[in-house]
């Protein structure tokens, strides 16, 4: 049950996300991993993302209705991408939130983190284990002599 | 006013980096110290390193940036005339809570730039008569790393061995070789293994979020249970709003806001502010009196002025494996100090350190990282992201920017804080000397990128939220004319009001102040013990 958007901007939502980051081998479509729920969430908390959301999405229903008379989700690929494209230079400050917003959801999903070749955990408590390193090349380093000046 | 409270000998004001050295040092030796905060303590357990959710806190509320967080104990910051945004944080521990800590200390030349290089100031006191103070501070903060560095005079045994390079280190080292320029493990304000009662560093990565494990040095975890144990008094949620003076114009103490929101007067036979180069001159524009119409101690209207950021240009380079280059404390590593003194064939003067920094977690690795902004959506994505993600290593290019008048901290007409206390407005440009110099470091920045071989190599020329060093907006000097303290701390106008933060910096060098800030403020401590 989606917190602010209607069903409508449900489903819209979910065809602009598998375009913002399409399927690709193992990693699925942001829509179609329901990243969309996440995006609900984060516009319910701002009044400002509301705002934005509600004219950024009726831009990109009304641009599928204007020029194929169509709902967005019915079109191809292509003809979704250049809708947003147009969208991206019209409402700038709606789609780099769209953008931002749909990268937090989709990189902190267990899924997309394992397809990455990560555990699915935060950093701590276990950490990573780090290779120390060549410290013998810091004599090298010595040997080219002193490299601060003297005052 | 609801209350007047009994006077301390001593009142400081931000218990930060610089407050939290600086009580010590008096506690220890018996004196009365009251330090407010407007902050409260951090509970290093509850840090966000431990969520899932854990990148997502770096864009709101463990952002660096005020503005963003907008936490109530943190004040806004008019930021729309800089092309840097100032950073801070707001909390027992000051900044110290969300640095890196990369700890490298200013060169011997950086106190002596006009009679080397012919620009801005010398500084009133020098290398030599800090560095009892250095070595000192790194015994409190704990500083992992290797002696030997050729870039420095001797310096005292590391508490710990350096952070481990991991492939990225590594891979840098073999580059800076390649051309034969200096490079060598950062000193780190992390400590790599037990140290003093805390953990040892296990690599997770995001130091800027807070550290769990009390690995990373943060004066919350180390300086300030000791000034405690010593007797030192620290009041959280103490909001000062200005400060105020005697008849015979001595500072009397400070006006501020309590926890519940009352006005209090505390009185001090001494006030000393450690608030960093922002809070500290928005303190004493906000102190105005009709002794002091400019703003308190500023008859040399150098209160605010000469304020230095470093500016940071990011070179990002991208290898053809994958580096694992998420895993490691992100600010530190490795530095290059090839550039950092004065060569005139280079068409500038001073110079700059390259900081090796890692890569990042998935989202702040979409989001951009440091770089020029987010990576592409579209069909693209998934190939822009994939040759990214734990296969880049990033050099921070950090820069001495010079004191400028036009450079300043001042106070916003209209924006307030939460307590309803006039806020800072910041305007600053960058100089024909630091866009040469960044420009030239760019430029060698790109070619050991390349030497280490990476197959890529992106560029972001001015980091906007890189304004991590306050610095220079209280100078210190022998002459009341030109300078704001003398070089014991002392306001030249006020006898009995000091300024310890990074404000009394007379010039910015090219590494991170911290190490320096802190030395600073153990020897205006000890010549204040000296003297008292």
């Amino acid at each position: 049950m989606a917190q602010f958007f209607s069903d409508e901007q449900t489903t819209l939502t979910a065809s602009i996300l598998n375009r913002i980051v399409p399927s690709d081998g193992d990693f699925p479509a942001a829509g179609d991993l329901g990243v969309g729920e996440f995006l609900d969430g984060v516009v319910a908390g701002s009044a400002e993302l509301k705002r934005l959301f509600t004219t950024g999405l009726m831009a990109v229903s009304m641009a599928a209705a204007s020029q194929h008379s169509a709902t967005f989700d019915a079109l191809s690929p292509d003809a979704q991408d250049a809708i947003l494209r147009d969208v991206e230079s019209s409402q700038q400050e709606f789609f780099s939130e769209l953008v931002r917003q749909t990268y937090n959801g989709y990189y902190m999903n267990t899924r997309v983190i394992e397809a990455l070749g990560l555990e699915a955990r935060p950093p701590q408590p276990k950490g990573f284990p780090l290779e120390v390193g060549n410290l013998d090349l810091i004599e090298q380093v010595k040997a080219r002599g002193i490299k601060y000046r003297q005052v | 006013m609801a209350g007047s409270r009994d006077e301390v000998d001593v009142l400081v004001i931000g218990a930060g980096a610089s407050g939290a050295a600086f009580t010590w040092s008096l506690a220890k030796d018996g004196f009365d110290v009251l330090c407010l905060e407007q902050g409260g303590w951090m509970d290093p357990s509850a840090y966000t390193t431990t969520h899932d959710d854990w990148e997502l806190h770096r864009q709101t509320d463990f952002s660096p940036d005020p503005n963003v967080r907008g936490l109530d104990v943190d004040y806004p910051v008019n930021n729309q005339d800089s092309p840097i945004a100032p950073l801070m944080y707001n909390a027992v521990g000051g900044s110290t809570i969300h640095w890196s800590a990369h700890f490298p200390r200013f060169h011997p030349s950086d106190f002596r730039v006009r009679t080397l290089d012919g620009v801005a100031d010398d500084w009133p006191i020098n290398y030599e008569q800090l560095e009892p103070f250095f070595d000192l501070n790194d015994s409190i903060m704990g500083v992992s790393g290797i002696t030997g560095d050729p870039a420095y005079p001797p310096k005292s045994p590391r508490q710990t061995p350096p952070i481990p390079f991991g492939k990225v280190g590594d891979t840098m080292a073999a580059g800076f070789e390649k051309l034969g320029w200096h490079w060598w493990p950062s000193d780190s304000a992390i400590i790599s293994a037990p140290f003093d009662g805390r953990g040892a560093c296990n690599n997770c990565g995001p130091c800027d979020i807070g550290c769990t494990r009390r690995a990373k040095a943060s004066t919350d975890i180390n300086y300030w249970p000791k000034a405690i144990a010593a007797g030192a008094k620290l009041e959280i949620s103490a909001r000062v709003r200005e400060i105020t003076l005697n008849p015979d114009g001595t500072a009397r103490g400070a006006i501020f806001y309590d926890a519940d929101g009352n006005v209090q007067e505390q009185r001090a036979k001494n006030v000393v502010l450690g608030c960093n180069g922002i809070g500290t001159p928005r303190l004493l524009l906000n102190s105005a009196s009709a002794m002091h119409p400019d703003g308190l101690s500023n008859s040399s209207g150098l209160v605010g002025k000469n304020l230095m950021f470093h500016p940071y240009s990011i070179v990002s380079g991208i290898f053809d494996e994958d580096m694992e280059s998420y895993a490691g404390p992100n600010g530190c590593s490795i530095i290059s100090q090839e550039f950092y003194e004065t060569d005139p064939s280079r068409g500038f003067v001073r110079g700059y350190a390259f900081q090796i920094a890692r890569g990042a977690g998935p989202v702040t690795t979409a989001q951009g990282g440091m770089g020029a902004g987010p990576i592409p959506w579209g069909g693209n994505h998934r190939a822009s992201f994939d040759r990214l993600f734990g296969r880049n290593a990033v050099i921070a290019v950090i820069g001495e920017d010079l004191p400028e008048l036009h450079n300043q901290v001042t106070i916003d007409p209209e924006l307030t804080d939460s307590d309803g206390i006039p806020a800072p407005k910041v305007t600053y440009t960058m100089s024909d000397n630091s866009i040469k110099l960044m420009a030239h470091g760019m430029a060698r920045g790109e070619e050991v990128m390349t030497a280490a071989g990476a197959i890529d190599v992106q560029i972001n020329p001015l980091l906007r939220r890189g304004g991590w060093h306050l610095l220079g907006t209280a100078r210190m000097g022998n002459d009341p004319a030109n300078s704001v303290v003398d070089s014991l701390g002392r306001s030249h106008d006020v006898k009995n009001l000091f300024i310890i933060d990074g404000s009394v910096f007379v010039t910015a060098g090219a590494v991170n102040p911290t190490p320096t800030i802190q030395a600073v403020a153990l020897h205006i401590a000890d010549q204040f013990k000296q003297n008292s």
